[in-house]
């Protein structure tokens, strides 16, 4: 009678088991499918680009699109400028709105008093475009306007603190927001 | 009923929004740029202290303060009487009349040619002067008279006829302003705190005119503008070429400073930074070269300082170091502090 009563208890865990078993097994979504497509997906060529300076010696990426300014120092408690570090060139007819936005940055970063760019329309006498990015403060110089066909410097200005080693160094990465 | 129709509304208004808010976009292409590395460097041109003044070279020798002194304020001194020696008083009182530039005027009448009246400086200063300059500010109210201005020479005895105590003019009819500077020998134009002025107007016919003095004064300086020769180097540690000049970039309490110029000299001298009158008029220098060479320098040097009053003024100059035929530089923050 005992094992009947067990063999019993035995056969309702197993068809609870089996059920659990039946209702995971039975869960399932219900959807359709709704295409999209987007093509082509064309390659253009630039319509603005990176152009090496005549102050600091600059590598260009592929297509002019990446640039590295490799050769920029400052000397402690002196304010370093390089009024022609790099340029950015619009090679379309059309006007397009920039803007040149801190990205990251490196390094003996709490030995920098400041590192401003500035983009300009000339190296001497310039008008200023935009205001000035503050690597320090992480921020942009706001949106400009460069004109169709038309070639702006930017500038650096680079002041390490007064107690700063020759030996300090710090890495810099901005990106030129093109629209 | 009631809040299940409230309910439909948020719900729409919310749903509104989101499809707006989640519609708008824009299209960009982001362009990254690196600088890497950018390095700190041992300092290739550094200041160092000079003759001078006092100067502090900060760390790294790339920025200083320099501290010097005005010389003590120039006084300036108006007439305490005159006498009429030709003519006749009309209106007008000695100082009141003779003190501001306004429409107050002591007026003499002429005889049939001549007005010429002596103004008497006293309780003047006794210290040996360095420099006398007269102001007279007149008019006569006609025109083609001629005016002599005439210091008194006590080594003499006589009214100056000529030299730096002496000047002569025809009036136009209306205000003049006229400058008598005495730097030769101006202790020959002073005595025991006392100076004296003749004013004289001579006419060609018997018209009878006036003669109006607005203004008469003298500035008596006693110190001579000192030289501070020099107060700081720029020595060159590499064997780069570099073109160096200063420019001001901003200042305090300057309108005291009646004088200052600031200069750059390695054998010829450039004059950088010129202060006149309480004003700057020349802000930024020439470029002058820097000679590539360990140990190269130039020096910079304060000349010509004159102040009105007593104060501090102060100066904040860059010193700029620029790379032959780029157009990169190096800023040195000097700070000029005149007392």
């Amino acid at each position: 009678m005992k094992i009947d009563n067990d063999k019993r208890k035995m056969l309702r865990l197993l068809c609870f088991l089996l059920s659990a078993l039946l209702v995971t097994t039975a869960s399932a979504a219900v959807y359709n499918y709704v295409y999209l497509q987007a093509s082509p997906i064309g390659v253009e060529v630039p319509k603005v680009r990176f152009v090496s300076g005549l102050d600091a010696v600059s590598t260009m990426g592929t297509n002019d699109t990446y640039a590295k300014i490799t050769t920029m120092a400052g000397w402690p408690n002196a304010t370093r400028v390089y009024e022609d570090a790099l340029r950015i060139e619009n090679l379309d007819n059309v006007d397009h709105t920039c803007d040149l936005m801190f990205d990251s940055w490196s390094g003996n970063t709490a030995n920098v008093t400041y590192i401003y760019v500035k983009i300009f329309n000339a190296t001497a006498g310039g008008t200023q475009q935009g205001s000035t990015l503050s690597v320090t403060a992480e921020n942009s110089t706001g949106p400009f306007n460069l004109p169709a066909t038309t070639i702006y410097c930017v500038q650096w200005e680079i002041k390490w603190n007064g107690d700063a080693l020759s030996t300090y160094t710090v890495d810099v990465a901005l990106k030129l927001k093109v629209t | 009923m009631k809040v299940r129709r409230v309910n439909s509304v948020f719900l729409s208004i919310s749903l509104l929004v989101i499809l707006v808010v989640s519609v708008k976009g824009s299209v960009w292409n982001s362009l990254y740029c690196q600088a890497l590395p950018i390095s700190c460097e041992t300092p290739k041109v550094i200041l160092e202290s000079g003759t001078a003044s006092q100067s502090t070279i900060y760390m790294n020798s790339t920025s200083a303060k320099v501290s010097v002194a005005a010389p003590a304020p120039v006084p300036t001194y108006y007439p305490s009487g005159y006498n009429v020696i030709s003519g006749a008083s009309v209106s007008g009182t000695v100082p009141e009349s003779v003190e501001a530039v306004d429409s107050d005027y002591l007026v003499i009448r002429s005889t049939e040619f001549t007005v010429s009246t002596e103004f008497l400086f006293s309780s003047m200063t006794t210290n040996t002067p360095a420099q006398l300059n007269f102001t007279v500010i007149s008019e006569y109210d006609i025109a083609s008279v001629n005016v002599t201005i005439q210091v008194w020479n006590y080594s003499s005895s006589v009214y100056a006829t000529s030299g730096e105590g002496y000047l002569t003019y025809i009036s136009t009819g209306v205000n003049e302003t006229k400058l008598l500077s005495i730097n030769t020998d101006p202790q020959f134009y002073t005595s025991s705190g006392y100076t004296k002025i003749n004013v004289t107007g001579i006419n060609s016919t018997t018209t009878q005119f006036q003669q109006k003095i607005n203004q008469i004064k003298l500035a008596y300086e006693y110190s001579a503008s000192p030289t501070y020769d020099y107060v700081l180097k720029v020595v060159n540690r590499v064997a780069e070429n570099w073109t160096v000049n200063l420019q001001v970039y901003d200042n305090f309490s300057i309108s005291r400073l009646s004088s200052l110029n600031i200069t750059i000299h390695d054998g010829t001298s450039s004059n950088q930074i010129a202060i006149t009158g309480g004003s700057i008029t020349k802000s930024e220098g020439q470029p002058i070269d820097l000679p590539g060479g360990l140990g190269s320098t130039i020096y910079i040097s304060i000349t010509n300082l004159q102040a009105t009053t007593t104060d501090i003024s102060y100066l904040h100059v860059y010193l700029k170091t620029m790379v032959l035929n780029t157009s990169t530089y190096n800023l040195f923050i000097i700070v000029f502090e005149i007392t």
